[in-house]
Order: structure tokens, then C-alpha cells, then sequence
């Protein structure tokens, strides 16, 4: 068991107004971060919204279109640093709140013959949101004899390393300048909220099974039909980055009281083309009543929902890998509740004659709700291109599913 | 005057990008001639880029003498956007690959608005019909509206230059003998130029339709004396593309040179005070464009040459061989005509019906000695 952190996420932290005066220190902050400059003429930097006061309160981070191509977030982002602007101008943000709106301009840059491409880096660099570097030991050996028996102090110990060590890691290439640039903002937060969509889909989100008593009507208020419990002490997706150091640490400083790993989420807002101002507005709401409910920003959040599905875990997750080429001819529809041995979709080879002949038919190895298909209808062998959410854990597929 | 530099922003064209062309200019403003030279369009090609920087020192210090006579403006990285454009570890420069299009085409065609504008406003005078054309082109430009990143950095440029008397396009081959592109309506005109910077090729071309930045500075000076063959017509501007050999000859060694023969050609021609010394001899006669030889992959394979950039070869030598590795059939490459080996792509793999080298033929742009 991990000890507990002497802050409370829950007991809200007024700024008072004039200690904020006292201080001089403006409520809502813009600044701008430059990225690496790929090339002479060409510069790129990220924004990021600031609101409540540094250090005070619980840190809250926020990024959108990490996958560039992946927009939704960026609307529901938008909707919310102008409700937190306006709330902070009056005081009531008691939270450290850090937003990316858009987290990825070298991906939003991708773009190869009219389309644009923003999941994986152009340079070789790979996925976006993979290849976060596990600086582990780095921070251990910093954090050294440093640590007592005060929660509070190793805390800050703790996160004095991680930016120093993050500060430190030589970032090659555009990708992973971008990378640690996000590490930096994040590192040391107490809640990371990394906006994503899949290519068509239901709203659903990955969440960290442990933090779910305490924070999972954030997925009822977003009206999620799936909830994805993952591993947070293994990989290297940005979701896991902060949690994997502290199943580190925790592991490493066994008999000191060490920070619990935080709230990571990573909240897939349906699909690629569900983008629009109506929509956002409505899931930047159910963000904004969850910080409310969570004493983070003042307001009546009103009724928490009622969650509309049970979380399932990650490795109950089936994906469907296509075995060979084709056109995909999907049987059922999205949101649809399968069983175990349902085909879900047909791989069409559409010269071939025969028509039961032309179709290779992939069936499901679980019962559960279909929440993901891939935008493109055109498959390739081995590529997945629609997941079902079941409640027991599954082996991994047949044939990989590869994302680097 | 003192050397000042400018930063020219571009549009917006993706979140959290910015870009900028930075220009240097020397001289008096509005003093002729006007000379205008960039390097580094198709963005892979460096040694213009170098050879500017080189030739940025020898102004500054000239502008500070108070030397320099005429007005220059330089655009040492005309292309921010291709120098950004790297994919897998291989820089992509000569292609957007966005639009998937050519950033050494598709320059604004100022033909028809200029046609229009100077219709019924030609002299006599050649000195007052230049000013009018490129009033007319300037006017022509500012009416027209692109708001694509890279046809937004083609109308900059053109219009940093479209004044100017002495336009200079820098690129380079894959792998090349230093080469000189230049339009019939600026030839012999331009053979100081050539001279001057020890071209072993000149390529005299008729312009293209296609609208490269030398074409565009060229096309609409021939159109406007086409159209007026009683008016006394010039072309306005002497453009050229100086190929400054391949993509990997950016060592000083070549480039320092390079810069110094640009800076003796603007003194040639009386943008900067001072001596240039002697003119150098021709090192080959001007060729028509139409003995430039492209040849192309008859299959797919790897490309061994038997003779080096820079050799001659004679009609009917074998001077190559493509190697299938599946067949392992040699196919030969026969020389098509008799002439110089003067440019290759630096890739050895070639495809069916791809570009793989070029020879220049020995027929001579005519009157050419």
C-alpha cells in the first residue's frame, strides 16, 4: 500500500484575493514555449493557458491533439480556458490549472498531399503518444539520500527531481523535443487530462482503476460508454508517464512515504469527425462540473450523472486485426453490444466473384460494446480497425497490433 | 547606406508554426541597377545557400565603403517551408508536400495583366516602358489572391524581385558541373554572368510555361515585345538559374569562389564600385536547351557508370549499365549523342521511366561561337 500524499486533491484551496494582489500575480497567464526550429524560416512553440496560482491547490494539466489528427479536444479546450479565465478573474480557481489546447504543432504541421496526417511523426520519430522516456533512474539517483519521513517533503523532493532530470534528457529531433517540452508541463501534476478520439467512435476514456472510487463520475459526466481500466506502471504512452515514475519510486524507496501516483486519464472523445462547437461545448461542461464537484473551481455542479457502462479492462479489450487486404463491410454499428464469436465486420476482396468467397469474415473473441472503428474503410493484413470493450481479460490476438 | 535586414512574415498556415523569408538589403533604395539573388528554392539545394552567406561578408563590407552603387537584395533561405520538410531522415525540398507541387513552379503569370495594363501606354522611350511594365507587374501581383502557404512565399518572392535588373536563382543538381540557365531574350547578355562564374554549361532556353522564377521574370518581358514590335521593349530584367553544382558542394572551398565571382559580376555591372578584374574566358560555347539529353530508366535497377560526372561521352557508348539483381540482366545505357556527362541524380536506384542523368549535346545555341 502506498502511503498518501499530505494534500488533500479534495479540500478546495481558495486563492484569497488579496494575498493574490499582495503577490502581484496576474489570474490567468498566456505563455508561449518554442519548440525546436526544424529549419531556418520556420519556427514552432506551443500556447499554454495558466490559470489559479502556481504551487497552489492541486496541479491540474490538460493537453489536446497529442495524435494532431485527433481534434475534438481542441474545441472542448477552447470552450473551457473561457470558463476558467472568467472564473479565475473572480477568484475562484482554487487549482493550479495548466492548458494545452493544442499540444502537437509539429503533428498539426503533418500534412502529405491535401491530407493531413498528425499520429505519428514525418521524421521518423514515431507515434506521439509512445516513446516517452522512462527517466526512473535518473530521478532516483537524484533524489538519492534526499528522502525522510515526511510525505509532504519527499513530495517535493520528488518532483524537484523529476524536473531536473526531464530539464536534463538531451530530446534528438523535433519529436522528442516536443516530448519533453510536454513532460515538463506535466511532470509533476496531480491530475493529467490527455484529450484524444479514436477514428469513429463512442465517447470513452482509459482510467487508472485505482483512482476510480474517487474520480470516476468524471466518465458518467462525459456520458462514457466504455471505461478502460489500464496498467499505469508500465509503458510508455504520455498517460503513463508520471504514473510509471512513482510505481518506480515507490518500488526503489520502499520504506519511505513516497507520492501516490497521480490521476492520469486519457479521454477519447469519440471519433475524428465528431468536432464542432455543439458537441465540445458539451463534454468542456462535464470537465467543468467535475472540477466543480471536485472543489476545484467554485459552482454548483448540480446531480452527478448516472454512468451509462461498468469499466472493463484493457486487456478484455478485443481488436479485430484484419488477416488479409480489402474493404472492410462491418456487420454491426458502432455502440452496438456484441457476444463472443459475432462476426463484426467482413474483409471484402471486391474482385472476387463468388460473393461468400469474396469475404473474410473476423469475429469477436468477447462480449461487449462496440466503441471503436478505424475512419478509413480500406484494411491491410494485419491491421486493426475496430475494438470491442468485454469484462475478462483476453490473450493478446493472433496477429500483433503494432502502433509505434 | 547600411546593410539592413527585414524579416518577412509569412501567413499563419498551421497552428503553432510560424514562418519567415529574412532579406538583406544593401544600397540605396530605388538605385540601379538593382540586383536581386536567393538561393535555396528547392530547399535540398545548399550551396546557394552558402555561396550567399559567403557573398553576405563581401557586401556589408562594400556597403560600409560605401560602394555599393546600384541596390541589392538577397534571400539567403528563399524557402523556409522545404527546409522544414524532412521525412524519415531525408530532406525533401524540391517538392511541397502538401500540394504536392514543384516550389520551382507555378510562379505567378503576370502575361495577362500586364498585356492589359500596358495596352495603349508604350513610347518610345525603352528607358520609360521598362518602368511601365514592371509598374504593371507590380499592379498585376497585388491584384492577385492565393492564400496557400507555398504560393504565398512564390508571390513574395516575386515581388521582392519583379524590379529588380539583374535577377539571380540559385539551386544546384544532385550531382553536377557548375551550369548556367538563361533565356534566349538574355543571351549574349548574360554571358558575362556565365563567364564570370566559370559555367562548363550554358543552357539557352525559350522559357517555360510552367512559370519557374526565371521564367517568370522573362516570359512577360517577351510577351509585352511580342505583342509591341514597334515599341522599343527590353527585357527588364537578365535572369538566370546558376546550377552551383551538386547538393553536397557547400564546402568553402567551392563556395568562397563562388560568392567572389558573384561579387566581381555586380561590380561588372555596376551595382558595386570597383575593379572586377579581367573577365575570365568562356569555358564552353552557350547550348541550346533543345541538346540537353534527359535520360531515363528503360527498367528498374541499380545504376553503375563507366564514365565520371564531368567526362565526355560519345554517340553509341555504353557509359552505364542498369543491374536487375532479380534477372541479373546488365541492361546498357548507350550514349544518345555525342557530348558531356553533366548532371546525375545522386540516388543509384533508378525506375522504369525515371530521370536518371543528363548529357549535354555539342549542338550550339544558335550564332553561338
Amino acid at each position: 500500500m502506498l502511503a498518501s500524499t499530505t494534500r488533500n486533491l479534495d479540500s478546495p484551496h481558495w486563492p484569497r484575493d488579496k494575498e493574490r494582489h499582495e503577490r502581484g500575480t496576474m489570474p490567468h497567464e498566456v505563455e508561449t514555449i518554442p519548440l525546436m526550429a526544424p529549419g531556418p524560416g520556420t519556427s514552432r512553440a506551443l500556447t499554454v493557458h495558466r490559470f489559479g496560482r502556481r504551487g497552489v491547490g492541486p496541479k491540474l494539466y490538460f493537453q489536446a491533439a497529442l495524435h494532431a489528427d485527433e481534434l475534438p479536444g481542441t474545441l472542448v479546450l477552447n470552450h473551457l480556458i473561457g470558463w476558467l479565465a472568467a472564473a479565475d478573474a473572480r477568484g475562484e480557481v482554487a487549482a493550479d490549472i495548466t492548458v494545452l489546447p493544442y499540444a502537437n504543432p509539429v503533428g498539426l504541421a503533418n500534412r502529405i498531399h491535401g491530407y493531413h496526417l498528425g499520429r505519428y511523426d514525418l521524421d521518423g520519430d514515431g507515434n506521439f503518444n509512445r516513446w516517452y522516456p522512462r527517466l526512473s533512474d535518473k530521478i532516483a539517483d537524484r533524489i538519492g539520500n534526499r528522502l525522510s519521513d515526511d510525505a509532504g517533503e519527499n513530495k517535493a523532493v520528488v518532483m524537484a527531481a523529476a524536473r531536473e532530470a526531464v530539464a536534463d534528457w538531451n530530446a534528438e529531433g523535433e519529436a522528442n523535443v516536443l516530448r519533453k517540452a510536454l513532460m515538463a508541463l506535466s511532470i509533476d501534476a496531480d491530475m493529467i487530462f490527455d484529450l484524444h478520439c479514436h477514428g469513429a467512435a463512442v465517447q470513452y476514456a482509459y482510467f487508472p482503476q485505482a483512482q476510480w472510487e474517487r474520480y470516476g463520475d468524471l466518465t458518467a459526466e462525459l456520458g462514457c460508454r466504455a471505461v478502460l481500466f489500464f496498467p499505469t506502471d508500465e509503458g510508455s504512452t504520455f498517460d503513463a508517464v508520471a504514473t510509471v515514475l512513482m510505481h518506480d519510486l515507490a518500488a526503489r524507496f520502499p520504506d519511505r512515504p513516497m507520492p501516490v501516483p497521480p490521476f492520469t486519464t486519457t479521454l477519447e472523445l469519440r471519433g475524428q469527425q465528431d468536432v464542432g462547437d455543439r458537441i465540445a461545448e458539451g463534454d468542456a461542461r462535464a470537465i467543468l462540473r467535475f472540477l466543480q464537484r471536485h472543489g476545484m473551481v467554485a459552482g454548483e455542479p448540480g446531480l452527478p450523472h448516472a454512468p451509462l457502462c461498468k469499466p472493463t479492462p484493457l486487456e478484455g479489450s478485443d481488436t479485430m486485426v484484419a488477416p488479409c487486404a480489402g474493404v472492410v463491410s462491418y456487420r454491426v454499428d458502432l455502440g452496438d453490444h456484441v457476444k463472443a464469436g459475432d462476426v463484426v465486420a467482413d474483409i471484402v476482396d471486391p474482385a472476387v466473384l463468388d460473393f461468400a468467397a469474396a469475404r473474410t469474415p473476423v469475429a469477436t473473441r468477447t462480449d461487449g460494446i462496440v466503441y471503436g472503428r478505424n475512419l478509413s474503410m480500406l484494411v491491410k493484413p494485419g491491421q486493426s480497425f475496430a475494438v470491442v470493450a468485454g469484462d475478462h481479460a483476453l490473450p493478446p490476438p493472433d496477429l500483433p497490433v503494432i502502433d509505434h | 547606406m547600411v546593410h539592413v535586414t527585414e524579416r518577412i512574415d509569412l501567413p499563419t498556415a498551421s497552428l503553432g508554426t510560424g514562418r519567415h523569408l529574412l532579406v538583406h538589403r544593401f544600397g540605396t533604395p530605388g538605385a540601379r541597377p538593382k540586383a536581386y539573388l536567393h538561393a535555396g528554392l528547392h530547399a535540398a539545394e545548399l550551396p546557394g545557400i552558402v555561396v550567399l552567406d559567403h557573398l553576405l561578408d563581401r557586401l556589408a563590407e562594400a556597403d560600409a565603403a560605401g560602394q555599393v552603387t546600384g541596390e541589392i537584395v538577397v534571400v539567403p533561405f528563399a524557402n523556409p517551408i522545404g527546409l522544414a520538410q524532412q521525412v524519415l531522415m531525408e530532406a525533401q525540398g524540391r517538392y511541397d508536400l502538401d500540394t504536392n507541387r514543384n516550389y520551382n513552379r507555378g510562379f505567378p503569370d503576370l502575361i495577362e495583366g500586364v498585356l492589359e495594363r500596358v495596352d495603349g501606354r508604350l513610347g518610345d522611350d525603352p528607358v520609360a516602358n521598362v518602368a511601365t511594365v514592371r509598374t504593371a507587374m507590380a499592379d498585376t501581383l497585388a491584384d492577385r489572391c492565393d492564400a496557400r502557404e507555398p504560393e504565398v512565399l512564390k508571390a513574395v518572392l516575386l515581388g521582392l524581385s519583379l524590379d529588380a535588373d539583374i535577377v539571380l536563382d540559385l539551386h544546384s543538381a544532385w550531382e553536377a558541373l557548375l551550369h548556367v540557365l538563361v533565356s534566349d531574350s538574355n543571351w549574349p547578355d548574360a554571358e558575362d554572368l556565365t563567364r564570370q562564374m566559370g559555367a562548363e554549361v550554358v543552357l539557352i532556353d525559350r522559357g517555360n510555361r510552367m512559370m519557374t522564377f526565371k521564367s517568370a521574370h522573362v516570359l512577360v518581358w517577351k510577351a509585352v515585345a511580342r505583342a509591341w514590335p514597334d515599341q522599343p521593349v527590353p527585357p527588364g530584367a537578365m535572369a538566370a538559374v546558376v546550377e552551383l553544382r551538386g547538393q553536397r558542394d557547400v564546402d568553402d572551398h567551392l563556395t568562397r569562389p563562388a560568392a567572389d565571382a558573384l561579387f566581381h559580376f555586380l561590380q561588372r555591372r555596376d551595382v558595386i564600385a570597383g575593379h572586377p578584374g579581367p573577365l575570365p574566358p568562356a569555358l564552353c560555347p552557350a547550348r541550346s536547351n533543345r541538346a540537353l539529353w534527359r535520360l531515363f530508366g528503360e527498367t528498374f535497377g541499380i545504376l553503375v557508370y563507366h564514365r565520371d560526372l564531368g567526362d565526355r561521352v560519345t554517340q553509341g557508348e555504353t557509359f552505364c549499365h542498369i543491374v536487375d539483381p532479380e534477372t541479373r540482366r546488365r541492361t546498357p545505357v548507350v550514349a544518345p549523342i555525342d557530348g558531356l556527362l553533366y548532371a546525375r541524380r545522386s540516388h543509384r536506384f533508378t525506375r522504369q521511366g525515371q530521370y536518371f542523368c543528363a548529357i549535354a549535346g555539342d549542338e550550339l545555341h544558335e550564332g553561338a561561337s
